[in-house]
């Protein structure tokens, strides 16, 4: 009988089978069970260590309770250090952002307006903005030559530093129009509801800001006219006199009579009429520099050779 | 979550038994205190992961069980003077810490003789209710090789006792 298998029976881990076995063979000797009882008795005896068997369980607690406490104390310590360090560098991160508050300045928005004159504002990327009265411009006080973009209330004509792949935009209540390095013309009618814009060089894009897709790019002598139906009509015309308000200047080429009412109403902010239709259908070659409305009118009284009344409303031609 | 109070009632509920499981490793009382000593300090740090549940005490047991390895490895010559110091001790003064047994006290040395997987089987053995089957997975060893160590170290018990009544 191995000790392994007794030791199994001592500590009742045996089968059935196994275990009557054991019984079998200590019923077969007295001899066999002074074995079994002395084996029993190491087996007791190894197992007695009063440490194990009942523990100071107290004394251990009281060691570890120990050992928590001083380490709690530490890591408080540790907390207070970081707490002031950190409270150190958000101090210290304060001044230093005061001190340099310019960079990280608020955006604001910039208004000029004309009132009652044209206004000349050169921009910070060299940019020319030629204001016409009772008109407004708006920009960020970010604006840069990385960044160009402008709200236009009224009329302006602008001349846009040439930058290689940066937009300059213009936006009013219905267009927007973008360009790289050109000069044009914009005259926004809050009123009417119509945006037209003038080329007069290099190349723009012309685009409706309610329906983006509704675009067109204009070239030199060109202009577009958005209406409030969201159309876009494009005329090919000597652009030169769409900035007559700026220029002084007015040239006209065999131009019909009506076309002509139409720029110089343009210009001077007055509606020219006619009698008779046919009269609109004369035309005219006729150039003009820093005129006054009068004087116009008088030119081409006589060039047409016929009179004209002036009303409150309007300017009526008649045979 | 776990508070002081709870992990003290946890600590007293499990001593006894971590202190033996751990002990069966080391052979050795002083080296079993400290194991379950670190393994409840890893809980206090972890207190705030923990759950009580069912398998907490399996958790703790488990823990005993790398500690006591990780122990050994590390320290596989400390064992040796801790056991040095200990037999040093007795014979100078002669007054056995435990008891005064001297049969009890040939045993505990003859056990500290064992080697040292026959110590560890024979200790499971005492110390646990596991049997033969469950030791041996427990050790990733066979069952015959368990069933031969506790009869070798029983057999060298056997040995160490002068008086055989």
């Amino acid at each position: 009988m191995e000790d392994y298998i007794l030791i199994s029976y001592l500590k009742n881990q045996l089968k059935s089978t196994d275990k009557a076995k054991v019984e079998k063979w200590l019923k077969a000797s007295p001899e066999n069970i002074t074995y079994f009882k002395n084996l029993k008795k190491i087996w007791l005896q190894a197992g007695n260590i009063p440490e194990l068997a009942s523990p100071d369980i107290n004394a251990a607690w009281n060691r570890f309770d120990n050992t928590i406490t001083k380490r709690s104390l530490r890591n408080n310590y540790q907390i207070i250090f970081k707490a002031a360090a950190a409270i150190a560098i958000i101090i210290g991160c304060y001044f230093v952002f005061r001190l340099q508050l310019p960079l990280w300045k608020a955006e604001k928005y910039i208004a000029v307006s004309s009132g009652d004159s044209i206004k000349k504002l050169i921009l910070s990327d060299s940019s020319i903005v030629w204001l016409n009265k009772n008109s407004k411009i708006f920009y960020s006080n970010k604006y840069n030559k990385n960044r160009r973009k402008i709200k236009l209330e009224g009329e302006a004509f602008f001349e846009v530093h040439h930058f290689i792949d940066i937009p300059f935009e213009i936006t009013t209540q219905q267009a927007s129009i973008k360009d790289i390095g050109t000069s044009f013309n914009v005259k926004s009618d809050t009123l009417a509801k119509k945006v037209k814009v003038a080329v007069v060089s290099g190349k723009v894009d012309f685009s409706d800001i309610v329906v983006p897709v509704n675009e067109a790019k204009l070239h030199i002598n060109q202009v577009a006219t958005l209406f409030a139906n969201h159309s876009i009509k494009i005329r090919n015309v000597n652009t030169v006199n769409e900035n007559a308000w700026l220029t002084g200047q007015l040239v006209f080429h065999n131009q019909l009579f009506s076309d002509i009412a139409e720029a110089i109403g343009a210009t001077y902010n007055s509606k020219i009429v006619f009698a008779d239709k046919k009269l609109a259908e004369i035309r005219i070659t006729a150039s003009f520099n820093h005129q006054s409305l009068a004087e116009i009118m008088n030119v081409l009284s006589q060039t047409t050779n016929l009179n004209f009344k002036i009303t409150d409303k309007e300017i009526l031609f008649y045979k | 979550m776990l508070n002081k109070k709870e992990i003290e009632v946890i600590f007293r509920t499990h001593y006894k038994d971590l202190l033996n499981y751990a002990y069966t490793f080391t052979g050795n009382i002083h080296f079993a205190e400290e194991i379950v000593q670190e393994v409840f300090l890893s809980v206090w740090e972890q207190r705030n992961k923990i759950e009580i549940d069912r398998s907490l005490k399996n958790y703790l047991m488990g823990a005993v069980k790398n500690k006591s390895i990780n122990l050994k490895t590390r320290y596989i010559n400390k064992y040796k003077q801790f056991e040095n110091i200990e037999e040093y001790n007795i014979t100078a003064s002669q007054e056995i810490k435990y008891d005064e047994n001297e049969f009890n006290f040939q045993i505990r040395e003859s056990i500290k003789m064992l080697p040292q997987q026959c110590r560890t089987i024979f200790l499971l053995s005492r110390f646990t209710s596991l049997t033969y089957p469950e030791i041996a997975k427990h050790l990733d060893i066979s069952v015959k090789t368990v069933e031969t160590q506790i009869s070798l170290a029983l057999k060298k018990l056997k040995h160490s006792i002068f008086e055989f009544k």
